[in-house]
């Protein structure tokens, strides 16, 4: 059912907790996060089943110099990450070959504020609306998206609707397409304001996770929940229309990942600004996701990533508490 | 009472702004930036004006106080640290004493400003200047010397009988001095650096002007201020700093002045230069000067007259200033700009000058010699720009709106000031007409003609 981009775990959980869950046979989860006290920062927390999680380091920051919405990518040859250099507006990559040690290089601020003179656009620079990566594997290709404005800055009710998702392509972090548009979606969804976007491929198939950021006196279904839309076409699209809201409303920055069995998908996600929520299902592709209970951390926007056992001993070894 | 200051410090800004500025209907022309639609304190929504435009809410409050805040995602970098401790996602406590004060939103910078509605000394003191900002924001939220916005003049607490405190984000080159009142430019009014013995001097120091800067310790950051009146001391905690970097020209490393990365070459045209740890320089060079050849590469081709020219840096925003300070109309190379309200094109829409000075990098523009006697400068301009050209990097040499007609009339006017005693007079001010929008344009003085007009917008006759 799943491919290449989770590997296996077994049922051989341990008893310390109530309710009994498997955990990973090899490895386990990382969740890279912020929180509400430290906006931005860095925050690691692991777990084996992903139900239980320890924030490592005495709940300090683990990298300092980050700043941003953290969202982990295996690349081609490492893991990334995207931020901002705090307080310029200037966006920075961040590259680690063991999930330990960072290095950051800052990348210009026209890559993304090409929206501009292109679309009409705002970023806004603190953020830079949390870029996320993808590396499409087939096309050996890096896919950044992040969501921007009319105005750029501004938490106006007009502001938060005019959000649109956008990405750009590269190879090598050097040289980068221009913006685009990663969706264009019609009916109900024709103005679909997205936000925190992440792509996902699952069985050939190429699904975005989303934040529907409208506003529920306008589109009481789904406004401000989690949504899915698929593509068979690539990882670029064309997207369908996105599926029904799979959580209830006021829930954002969406990150999947299998179970520890393989048996299911989860999506954790935001219920902002206070904690994490679980829902699991089935399938991706299933309208009838179920909330979980879970021992989350204290997390706000992150992003949960499977690792092996030698990243795993390297990351709670160095961060141990 | 309210009105009474802004009277006064009308009164004062007459007499003391060297440039005054065509009346601009500023309701017509700012932006009347809202409060997020769901923002309420205490159930109240923020709907009362403050300083024109800006939207909140006046409040009677207690020490001591549990307000609830709704709305709000990231309570504890909207509010000042000094006089609210966050106790949840939605509550804080307020720590300064029993007054009415008034709660005011700023749009740009996604921050709460909290200030006394009596903006009085000795139950108030203010923090007045430049590169500083909004705790929470930790980046520069002022626009420069001025009270004519919440994000210009910060309220600090005071804690006891002559001792304030207020925390503050220091950007690098930041100059500020405290004011007894909502005003400046009256020493009986301002405390000074010379006023007060600074128990880290390595942090914050002072100049001749008695503004204090920062000191040859110093790192961008967030600090906590303690002003004691009493033994008349200032102490500086040190709250979260910015590790420093180190920028390259050409391989060699920038010396850092304290306010910018500096470097000196000299360059001709065609020249390939090399910037390094830049990230990008797309955005950071003056499309007037440098043809992008490699954008995260750091490489551009110089464009401008040949000379010794300076680089800056402004580490704050991130964008490089090109000039030789040297160089003039009457040489036949060069012409300049300065003025209030206007930005580096990179770090449009961000106002980066910070009043009127031809000295500092920021404030002031070298325009690029595109012709014998036309010049050309390329800034961004909001709606209320006031700008002047001047022949060398000199006061005594203007040459500005008194000399040059704007063109159109419907996007560029010369300035005047209607002095209530003697009448209208010309300023020499470039300001905005009526049809003017904000924008990044290239300016162009043609001293031949004797015309200044935005390259794109209008053309000459022959």
């Amino acid at each position: 059912m799943v491919t290449t981009m989770f590997s296996a775990c077994s049922d051989n959980g341990g008893d310390w907790s109530p309710v009994k869950h498997p955990e990973c046979k090899e490895g386990g989860y990382l969740f890279a996060h912020m929180t509400n006290e430290n906006y931005g920062s860095l925050f690691y927390s692991v777990s084996r089943d992903g139900y239980h999680w320890e924030t490592l380091n005495n709940g300090n920051s683990v990298l300092p110099a980050y700043a941003g919405h953290p969202d982990i990518m295996k690349g081609r040859d490492a893991y990334y990450m995207i931020g901002v250099k705090r307080g310029t507006g200037i966006p920075m990559l961040w590259r680690s070959e063991d999930l330990v040690s960072w290095k950051g290089t800052k990348l210009s601020k026209s890559i993304f504020n090409k929206i501009k003179p292109l679309y009409g656009y705002e970023n806004e620079e603190d953020w830079f609306g949390a870029p996320k990566l993808f590396y499409d594997k087939d096309q050996d290709n890096y896919i950044i998206t992040w969501h921007a404005g009319n105005m750029g800055n501004g938490e106006t009710r007009e502001e938060w609707a005019s959000k649109r998702t956008f990405y750009i392509e590269t190879k090598d972090f050097k040289t980068f397409t221009a913006p685009k548009f990663l969706f264009k979606f019609t009916g109900y969804d024709e103005n679909l304001a997205t936000i925190d976007v992440i792509i996902r491929k699952i069985d050939g198939v190429y699904y975005a996770i989303l934040k529907d950021e409208r506003w529920d006196d306008e589109y009481p279904e789904t406004a401000k929940t989690v949504r899915i839309a698929r593509s068979t076409g690539g990882a670029l699209g064309p997207y369908e229309n996105p599926g029904p809201a799979l959580t209830p409303p006021l829930r954002e920055a969406p990150t999947l990942v299998m179970s520890a069995d393989d048996a299911k998908f989860w999506i954790y996600c935001e219920r902002y600004p206070y904690y994490y929520e679980l829902y699991t299902s089935n399938s991706i592709e299933s309208t009838d996701w179920a909330m979980e209970p879970f021992e989350g951390p204290k997390a706000r926007h992150g992003c949960v990533v499977r690792v092996s056992e030698a990243e795993y001993q390297a990351i709670t070894s160095t961060y141990k508490n | 009472m309210k009105r009474i200051y802004k009277l006064v410090t009308i009164f004062l800004a007459l007499g003391t702004m060297c440039s005054c500025q065509k009346s601009i209907d500023k309701v017509d022309v700012w932006p009347e930036w809202p409060a997020p639609a769901n923002v309420a304190i205490n159930g109240a929504s923020l709907d009362q004006m403050f300083y024109e435009t800006y939207k909140g809410i006046e409040m009677d409050l207690t020490q001591g106080q549990t307000v609830t805040f709704s709305g709000l995602s990231k309570l504890r970098t909207v509010l000042q640290s000094h006089y609210w401790e966050v106790l949840s996602e939605t509550e804080a406590k307020f720590l300064g004493f029993d007054g009415t004060y008034d709660i005011i939103w700023d749009n740009e910078s996604s921050c709460l400003f909290t200030e006394p509605l009596e903006k009085a000394f000795p139950d108030e003191l203010f923090l007045c200047g430049t590169g500083w900002g909004h705790q929470g924001a930790y980046k520069i939220t002022t626009h420069g010397w001025s009270w004519e916005r919440p994000t210009d003049m910060m309220s600090l607490r005071r804690v006891s009988p002559g001792v304030f405190e207020g925390s503050v984000y220091l950007a690098s080159g930041f100059t500020f001095k405290f004011c007894k009142d909502h005003m400046m430019g009256m020493r009986e009014y301002e405390i000074q650096s010379v006023d007060l013995s600074i128990l880290q001097p390595e942090i914050i120091g002072g100049n001749n002007y008695g503004d204090f800067i920062p000191g040859s310790g110093f790192q961008p950051g967030v600090f906590n201020l303690t002003v004691d009146l009493n033994d008349n001391t200032l102490e500086v905690g040190t709250n979260m700093i910015i590790e420093p970097e180190t920028f390259y020209v050409n391989g060699e490393a920038m010396t850092s002045n304290g306010s910018y990365q500096y470097y000196s070459i000299r360059l001709q045209k065609g020249d390939e230069v090399t910037f390094g740890n830049f990230g990008g320089i797309e955005s950071a060079l003056q499309p007037d000067f440098w043809e992008i050849v490699d954008d995260m590469g750091g490489k551009a081709i110089f464009k401008g007259e040949t000379g010794i020219y300076d680089i800056y840096l402004d580490p704050n925003y991130m964008v490089v200033y090109t000039m030789c300070t040297v160089m003039s109309v009457q040489k036949g190379n060069a012409a300049w700009v300065a003025g209030v309200n206007w930005g580096h094109p990179g770090s449009a829409p961000r106002i980066t000058a910070t009043g009127w000075d031809l000295s500092a990098p920021n404030n002031c523009m070298q325009m690029r010699k595109v012709e014998k006697g036309v010049f050309e400068v390329t800034l961004y301009l909001p709606a209320d720009f006031c700008i002047k050209f001047f022949k060398a990097r000199d006061w005594n040499e203007e040459a500005s709106t008194t000399v040059v007609t704007p063109l159109p009339e419907s996007m560029f006017a010369a300035g005047v000031y209607n002095d209530p005693v003697t009448g209208p007079r010309a300023t020499g001010d470039l300001v905005a007409g009526p049809d003017f929008k904000a924008g990044t344009y290239t300016v162009r003085v043609d001293y031949n003609r004797n015309i200044v007009y935005a390259v794109g917008h209008y053309t000459p006759k022959e």
